[in-house]
């Protein structure tokens, strides 16, 4: 036990040296990574020439004005509005369910997660698979109504319409779960609630369930949000962008312009613009939860 | 009480038929996975007879062995050093009082909430000029720490009764010991979770390592898998070796949820409900 300031260093001493395993790859692998992102995308570098030009904001008002881009982020937008909301309401529904029955239930949930913790590149081939035009079974059933078969991973709409399914599967696993947990905890407060107030139904679902549960109704939208934004490893696999780009979102264009066409300056600038979306979806998931938290 | 006992019946009908449509993917693989290869295009559901040998072909035609080795070996490796550094830099934040380290908290805390995809270039062009692309250790390299895990550990350790901290000061413990003395035993369930959750982000992940990963010998059951995938697109898809594949790349996974499936499961709710 030293004097009080040998004290002092020798404790922050202590600090700093259990911080540095984590700090040094912080700097390495993320912070500096992020800062060079931001240098590049002022730059016309194409990561095979050794040297490079800087272009001011060229590459941001090329991205404005490029088609392919406002296409990018019209598919992003749907793609995300059609994930996030139906696997919590399907979730819910489900969830509701759940916590009626005593046996089985863990049962039940393992069956639904086990979707959410398989990795999204093998389940997309076996989705693959189930909408093959000749041998899935989906297109075997609409045969079986007297209905042509589909290409399904081959129309512009269809293409949407299966990475859609696929992603609100995986999502729902989750969804369950949480949905599940959270009512599970909240149920003999929410029944006592319930039998004062004599509400049955819709509206003791709108009036206590679910504001008893608007903790993790925000958490799962605002999840589900950056989720469906940075989508990728579904898409891949689906359709890789295609066809002609209508399954294309903003992180599988990324991956195109750095790692397919190596045009590093306009990589980096869509970087930043996917950087500054999810900042304000985390600044709105913020406000939100203290709109909604604080008491 | 009969109308109880039907209105149960339903429930339980309605959830068995909702968890049958969740889990049809997994049925459908399996299903294709012993099928032989000429009844894929038969139109009927069930295969005439069951063709195992569809997974024997998976080892002896494909390189999956390798692949399910390096995920594991690497996702192992991954998994001691992000706990370990993670279980450090938590004690100090949950800890220390300093203003530095608040300063240091705000910095990790602002990385969090940033996606990764804004770091893969400069990352990149890192391990390259290392000479560590397509090789395991750059990617070990670039997955060190943990960003979710420190926050994960931080939580859990601010929740050790001071009493227990103060009478292990007492007897002289310095940082380490109390570390491994007092922090590790009393969060082991937090511990336990934590690398059950890191073991399966880690053999999902896919982005970032299809990126460096590029010679077979090295790659990862995510990667080689879209390898035989794709590789066969083009002379008509041999569906049931691939999905044979498919649920071999599963084992893991389901190895882990038959011991650990209520660990995982409550983890995993309480991971998100608690933050």
């Amino acid at each position: 036990m030293g004097r009080p300031i040998s004290k002092t260093i020798k404790d922050n001493a202590w600090s700093l040296g259990l911080l540095l395993p984590t700090l040094i790859p912080l700097v390495i692998f993320w912070i500096y990574p992020m800062i060079k992102t931001f240098h590049i995308s002022f730059t016309d570098w194409n990561y095979i020439s050794p040297d490079y030009d800087y272009v001011g904001l060229e590459n941001y008002q090329n991205l404005m004005s490029d088609a392919f881009f406002g296409k990018v982020l019209l598919n992003t937008l749907v793609f995300t509005f059609f994930t996030v909301v139906p696997p919590i309401i399907f979730g819910l529904f489900v969830a509701i369910r759940l916590n009626k029955i005593q046996k089985f239930r863990h049962f039940f949930v393992a069956s639904a997660f086990s979707s959410w913790i398989t990795p999204t590149v093998v389940v997309s081939m076996v989705w693959v698979s189930i909408f093959d035009t000749d041998s899935g079974i989906v297109n075997y059933l609409l045969k079986g109504i007297g209905m042509e078969p589909v290409k399904w991973l081959g129309g512009q709409t269809t293409a949407m319409i299966v990475v859609i399914i696929v992603t609100i599967w995986q999502y729902m696993g989750l969804g369950i779960l949480l949905l599940s947990s959270a009512l599970a905890k909240l149920d003999p407060e929410v029944e006592k609630a319930n039998d004062l107030d004599g509400g049955r139904g819709l509206r003791k679902l709108f009036r206590i369930t679910l504001p008893a549960i608007s903790p993790i109704l925000v958490f799962l939208f605002i999840f589900f949000t950056l989720n469906s934004l940075k989508a990728y490893d579904q898409i891949y696999i689906l359709t890789q962008g295609g066809p002609s780009g209508a399954t294309s979102t903003i992180l599988y264009y990324f991956y195109v312009l750095a790692f397919e066409y190596f045009e590093t300056g306009p990589a980096s600038a869509l970087a930043m613009i996917f950087l500054v979306m999810c900042l304000l979806i985390s600044a709105l998931n913020f406000f939100l939860s203290k709109l909604l938290f604080t008491k | 009480m009969s109308l109880a006992k039907l209105k149960t019946g339903i429930h339980y009908a309605m959830l068995i038929l909702l968890s049958v449509l969740m889990v049809f993917p997994f049925l459908w693989m399996f299903l294709i996975s012993i099928k032989p290869k000429s009844e894929v295009y038969s139109g009927s559901l069930l295969p005439s007879t069951f063709h195992f040998e569809n997974y024997i072909r998976v080892f002896t035609e494909t390189k999956m062995l390798l692949y399910l080795w390096n995920s594991i070996s690497v996702s192992l490796i991954v998994i001691v050093f992000q706990i370990f550094t993670a279980i450090f830099a938590a004690y100090v934040f949950a800890t220390a009082q300093k203003r530095w380290v608040r300063y240091c908290f705000v910095l990790i805390l602002a990385t969090y909430m940033l996606p990764s995809a804004v770091t893969y270039i400069p990352s990149f062009i890192l391990l390259s000029k290392a000479n560590l692309l397509d090789t395991h250790i750059g990617y070990i390299l670039s997955e060190l720490i943990s960003i979710f895990a420190v926050f994960f550990l931080r939580q859990s350790f601010a929740q050790v009764p001071k009493d227990v901290v103060h009478a292990a000061k007492l007897d002289g413990a310095g940082h380490l010991r109390l570390i491994f003395t007092v922090y590790i035993p009393y969060c082991k369930n937090a511990i336990a979770s934590l690398v059950l959750i890191t073991f399966i982000y880690s053999y999902n992940n896919y982005m970032w390592p299809s990126l460096l990963i590029k010679s077979e010998e090295n790659m990862f059951v995510t990667i080689g898998l879209r390898r035989l995938f794709m590789s066969q697109a083009g002379y008509g898809m041999d569906f049931p070796l691939a999905m044979a594949a498919c649920a071999i790349s599963l084992a893991p996974m389901l190895i882990l949820l038959a011991i650990a499936s209520k660990r995982i499961i409550h983890s995993m709710a309480n991971l998100y409900v608690n933050k």
